[in-house]
């Protein structure tokens, strides 16, 4: 089975053979570059019982955006799932869209190239059936799936990838896309291979760029050729198992299942979709009965849910966080053993459950959340240690104490979050004060000088969930980075990520991902003390929901019994 | 309250002589009024707590994350919020910033709209149509989207929450005045002192202010209610102090969605507050405009 | 008459203009821009320029003022920055939705508030008038918020019998709307029954003296007649400029309630438009507001001015 396997592929399988990589993790990597689901499970089973770890996750689903596998009774055909979900802040644009209300929408009737699959934690098919790099990694070719239609009865061709990743990556266009693409990928880089083959030439080598185009990077929804992405939102046209049937700004939309999906039609005959704008109302409708599904929920006042055999609740795995970045160029913080000291303040297990109920992981200062598969686990983690903290102060010359301002934003949890640090600081000495603002004010225009968020002292921000961790190792910490908060220039940080970036086997990234977190445990430029769960519920007739991270869901095997 | 009886030459004088009686009958009118007492008992209550809460209560700031959501017991009379803080500490110190902001700000908008309202009312014609326009135009938006838009351009902060709150009641603080100085503008005794030669100025703020200083008490006694209500409204939307230190605006805002989950010390004590709070200030200002009536 | 309602619709149209012109300069202080609040914080630079470009907010506030301007006196509300959608549907949507929750509200406390005030001023000075006179008082100035939260604590969650959201489901019927609209309906009708009552109360009270009640009492008419035919008719009249004058304060709690009660109307509507920048959606909110306000005043001192003889063109400027 292995002579015919690539170099790379070969590498995952001794991993898998070699227990460094789990079942999951194996199942994750291989389809990063290519390995058919049916391989990985044919490799899965010759190892045997090499590795036990995640055994779910050879419950492969075989259609894309399939459902979570726990149920193998056959599903109920027919009915209408009715899902609450946050209002979409903005047109249902897909250049545009950056929210996750409007986000969850793109995801109803249009689809990618790849599938995160959040639930199994890997990457499947969706609009590609397969995709392989070229040995360093600049080049990506992605083979497309055949006989699929869109909405209108048009096939789905490589004219219209490369349309939809051209205008993607256009720096001439309003495109959200660009903060995944800027430095990735130039329009002239998308080129048709023939009609069913796209390739992608990158600026520079990048071992994760099938996550770049995956449900990860909501905006790239696949469009027929010459999409006026302006009027999208009259027709929401995709490829998708649903098609509009009504959309209503600010009120709700309607979807009925398209008959001719290339995957075959969804159990259900219709979704119907109502926007809230905010979650208490969310949670009483579905007590109520009026909604069968919460697309997303966060833990402050849904504690109802969580303990009740009514629902189901899906937890995922995430990387979601929050980041308080401390001004590295600005004292006292030009002293690492200020940032140090504020990090070991921290009492983190305490605040997974007084903030989210226990449902989340402790963060140990660096992006590379464990739900990563190139995460170094042997890093230690860092723990409270106010002796230690108070000995950094004290070497650091603020023995004393100081006091300096937090700025951060109206978001979920995040005003707690800034209460609970501030009060851990106190303990050292340190006031803290805080200014919670609105996320109009906190972000101002996004740019140095005009943004409370990059100009703070002390500033606490949001950062949700991605496939990789690439994004968050580069704006926010790159000495270039235009999300730099933290103020960090480090040109040995900045080459480590590069390297990172360009790895394309597991091995040598989880061997970078070492050294960068190890480098930012020791320079603390900011600290991030959990990574949040993703949770939806469900009431318990609902079956086959999947969702992801981001807050989009996922219906083609949903079904709904009586 | 006649003033054609003074005589016109010592009209200011007089004014303020007759202002000192009138205090007298007014306070001798008050006490006569078991609600004015009630009212008085509820506002010294809420200032006493401000003052000299935190010799009484718990620690408001201090967090324990093992002890959050717990409700109502003889540790914790009325319970814990979601970090584990005393509720009744937040309460009681809570009256701190609402106590100072709201009769600062209604002073400011006092002061600022007697201004705008003698001068009004004074001039009339065109400076009166111009600013009337104004007027007008600030009082059809509604009073909390006037506030946000002022909020969000100066940020949050107390003193911005003063000055929010005093521009926004100047219009209608103005219109009051301007009303009052209409009807004492024409009287013989401004006619006199124009007479004498003196300033504009001096007649309006020395001869017509004096003699229209009940109704602006009573616009500032009533205005101070609505100070509470415009200071908890703005907080409840996001736009009023800064935490950790308590008030009950935020507090209601920041506990809101942990009632469907059950938790409701976490904002019923505070709505109460509020509650209690408006209907002391209340109280006293109703007692004080029917002892003005009546004096 | 005709004149001078003219010459109010001249002044009201004046002062919509400062209105909208006042909104539209104050708004340029917010922090961001529009493009930037569309795309959010993590976009690029350069995609934000482009939206702006897109958008025509890259052009100077005059000129962009203008350009609204235009549209508006032919009749054309705009279109959305963030929705990319005409306004007036979105508007029109949420304006009826705010009518339905107005329009409950007054249908509750004005018959409320008028026999709270006949009451009141039938026994001026006792402790019924005084009760009713300071529960009004007091009900007038408690934050929408903290009665919103007591309702939605004691009706919804601990006796659980209406629905603590206003929104009804998709494809109610009209029964269903009122019944999720009745727990936001209330802290409007306490706000409102202070005012009205206190109005209902003062023209009772003078109505109770006039010479035509001294009249009729002494011709030996039953008192509850005399209510009936004569003094509730002539305290109606001011009780119905001071409904009208309500309706710009309604607009205003409404933005409250609206939150609270998580309803789709223009109180949101304003609060998400100030928040994302979207100044067509903000401005065609305000001049919608402005000109129910300046109308409802109008109609008022109108309704004041032909109703009470002895008053009229003199208690109007």
């Amino acid at each position: 089975m292995r002579d015919a396997r690539s170099e790379l592929e070969n590498h995952y399988i001794d991993e898998l053979v070699a227990g460094r990589l789990s079942r999951r993790q194996f199942m994750r990597k291989g389809a990063v570059i290519g390995m058919s689901t049916g391989l990985m499970g044919a490799i899965l089973a010759a190892c045997g019982g090499a590795n036990k770890v995640g055994t779910a996750a050879s419950q492969t689903s075989s259609a894309a955006g399939g459902g979570a596998s726990s149920s193998s009774a056959p599903a109920t055909k027919g009915g209408t799932l009715k899902l609450a979900m946050q209002t979409p802040a903005t047109a249902i644009n897909p250049l545009i869209v950056d929210d996750a209300g409007g986000l969850n929408l793109l995801a109803q009737t249009g689809e990618f190239l790849t599938f995160d699959n959040n639930l199994l934690l890997h990457l499947e098919p969706m609009l590609a059936t397969k995709w392989t790099p070229s040995k360093a990694g600049a080049v990506w070719t992605f083979a497309l799936r055949p006989n699929v239609k869109f909405h209108d009865g048009s096939p789905m061709t490589a004219d219209d990838v490369v349309y939809t990743f051209q205008q993607l990556s256009n720096p001439k266009n309003a495109s959200n896309a660009l903060s995944t693409f800027a430095g990735v990928l130039k329009p002239e880089g998308v080129v048709k291979v023939d009609a069913n083959t796209v390739a992608f030439h990158l600026e520079a080598p990048n071992g994760n760029f099938p996550y770049l185009v995956s449900s990860d990077n909501y905006n790239a929804i696949i469009v027929p050729k010459g999409t006026d992405y302006a009027k999208w939102q009259k027709t929401f046209i995709g490829t998708g198992p649903f098609k509009l049937k009504s959309y209503t700004t600010n009120v709700g939309a309607n979807f009925d299942a398209n008959p001719d999906y290339w995957g075959g039609a969804p159990n259900l005959d219709s979704t119907q979709f109502t926007f809230y704008s905010a979650q208490q109302p969310q949670i009483l409708a579905l007590q109520g009965g009026t909604v069968d599904v919460i697309v997303q929920f966060v833990v402050q006042g849904a504690q109802a849910l969580l303990n009740n055999s009514q629902y189901n609740i899906i937890k995922l795995k995430s990387s979601n966080h929050r980041e308080l970045s401390m001004r590295n160029d600005q004292a006292p913080f030009t002293d690492k053993r200020v940032r140090q000291a504020i990090a070991l303040t921290l009492d983190r297990p305490g605040m997974v459950q007084a903030l989210l109920q226990g449902l989340g992981v402790v963060g140990n200062d660096s992006p590379f959340s464990p739900k990563f598969p190139s995460t170094d686990t042997s890093v230690p983690q860092r723990t409270q240690d106010l002796t230690k903290a108070k000995q950094l102060l004290q070497a650091a010359g603020h023995g004393s104490g100081f006091s300096t301002q937090l700025v951060t934003e109206q978001y979920e949890e995040v005003p707690q979050l800034a209460q609970v640090i501030a009060e851990a600081a106190s303990k050292i000495g340190v006031k803290i004060n805080l200014k919670v603002e609105n996320q109009s004010s906190y972000y101002g225009k996004a740019t140095f000088g005009n943004s409370d968020w990059l100009d703070g002292t002390m500033s606490l921000v949001d950062y949700g969930d991605r496939g990789v961790p690439n994004v968050f190792l580069d704006a926010p910490l790159l000495s270039s980075g235009t999300w730099n908060a933290a103020h960090f220039k480090n040109p040995t940080y900045d080459n480590l990520v590069k390297q990172y970036t360009a790895a394309v086997d597991l091995q040598s990234q989880r061997q970078i991902a070492g050294k960068i977190q190890t480098l930012l445990l020791d320079e603390t430029p900011l600290i991030i003390p959990y990574f949040i769960d993703g949770l939806t519920a469900t009431t318990q007739s609902v079956k086959g929901v999947n969702p992801t991270s981001i807050a989009a869901i996922y219906l083609k095997n949903a079904s709904k019994s009586a | 309250m006649s003033v054609d009886t003074v005589p016109v030459e010592s009209a200011a004088a007089v004014g303020a002589a007759g202002a000192d009686v009138r205090r007298r009958e007014l306070l001798r009118e008050l006490k006569a009024q078991p609600a004015f007492w009630f009212g008085a008992f509820i506002l010294g209550f809420w200032i006493l707590s401000a003052i000299f809460g935190s010799l009484v209560v718990q620690d408001p700031l201090a967090q324990t994350l093992s002890k959050i959501n717990q409700a109502p017991s003889s540790e914790h009379l009325f319970g814990t919020d979601q970090l584990g803080r005393d509720v009744l500490a937040r309460v009681i110190i809570g009256a701190r910033p609402i106590l100072i902001v709201a009769p600062l700000a209604t002073l400011l908008g006092t002061v600022a709209g007697t201004a705008l309202g003698l001068v009004m009312g004074y001039f009339r014609g065109a400076v009166d149509d111009i600013v009337s326009r104004f007027v007008e135009a600030f009082l059809a938006l509604p009073l909390v989207v006037t506030g946000i838009l002022l909020s969000v351009a100066l940020g949050a902060s107390n003193t911005t929450l003063i000055i929010v709150i005093g521009i926004v009641f100047t219009p209608l603080i103005a219109r009051t005045v301007r009303a009052a100085v209409l009807q004492e503008r024409d009287l013989d005794y401004i006619a006199a002192a124009r007479l004498r030669g003196e300033s504009s100025l001096y007649i309006m703020f020395a001869e017509i202010l004096p003699n229209i200083l009940a109704p602006i008490m009573v616009e500032f006694t009533v205005r101070l209610g609505y100070a509470v209500f415009t200071i908890v409204s703005l907080s409840f939307l996001g736009y009023g102090l800064q935490p950790p230190d308590p008030n009950w605006g935020s507090e209601i805002a920041a506990n809101y969605q942990q009632v469907a989950a059950g938790y409701w010390w976490e904002v019923l004590f505070d709505a109460l507050a509020v509650a209690s709070l408006v209907i002391g200030v209340n109280l006293v200002a109703n007692s004080i405009e029917r002892g003005l009536d009546a004096s | 008459m005709a004149l001078f309602i003219l010459k109010r619709l001249g002044l009201g149209l004046i002062t919509l203009l400062i209105l909208s012109a006042i909104v539209f300069f104050a708004a340029q202080v917010l922090p961001g821009d529009p493009a930037r609040a569309i795309l959010g914080p993590f976009a690029q630079q350069s995609a934000v320029n482009a939206l702006s470009r897109q958008l025509g907010t890259n052009r100077s506030v005059f000129a962009q003022y203008g350009t609204w301007i235009g549209h508006v006196v032919t009749g054309n509300l705009g279109t959305s920055y963030a929705q990319q959608a005409p306004i007036a549907p979105i508007l029109g949507k949420a304006l009826v939705n705010s009518l339905k929750l107005a329009a409950l509200a007054f249908i509750i406390v004005v018959p409320l508030a008028i026999f709270g005030g006949v009451e009141a001023a039938l026994h001026v000075g006792k402790l019924r008038d005084r009760l009713i006179t300071i529960f009004g008082l007091t009900a007038t100035v408690i934050p929408e918020v903290v009665t919103g939260i007591v309702l939605i604590l004691v009706f919804g969650l601990w006796l659980n019998i209406l629905p603590i959201s206003a929104t009804a489901p998709p494809g109610s019927g009209i029964g269903d709307q009122i019944y999720h609209l009745i727990l936001p309906a209330i802290p409007l009708v306490l706000i409102l029954f202070g005012y009205i009552s206190q109005m209902a109360r003062a023209g009772t009270v003078e109505a109770l003296n006039s010479d035509y009640a001294r009249t009729a009492t002494l011709k030996g008419l039953p008192r509850g007649v005399m209510i009936r035919r004569h003094i509730l008719r002539n305290s109606l009249l001011p009780t119905i400029t001071v409904i009208a004058t309500q309706t710009g304060y309604l607009i205003g709690g409404l933005v409250l309630v609206e939150v609270l009660f998580n309803y789709n109307g223009i109180g949101k509507l304003i609060l998400t438009a100030a928040n994302q920048k979207d100044f067509p959606m903000l401005e065609a909110c305000v001049l919608v507001i402005g000109a129910v306000y300046i109308l409802a005043t109008l109609v008022a001192d109108v309704l004041f001015t032909l109703l009470n003889p002895r008053i009229r063109y003199r208690g109007v400027e």
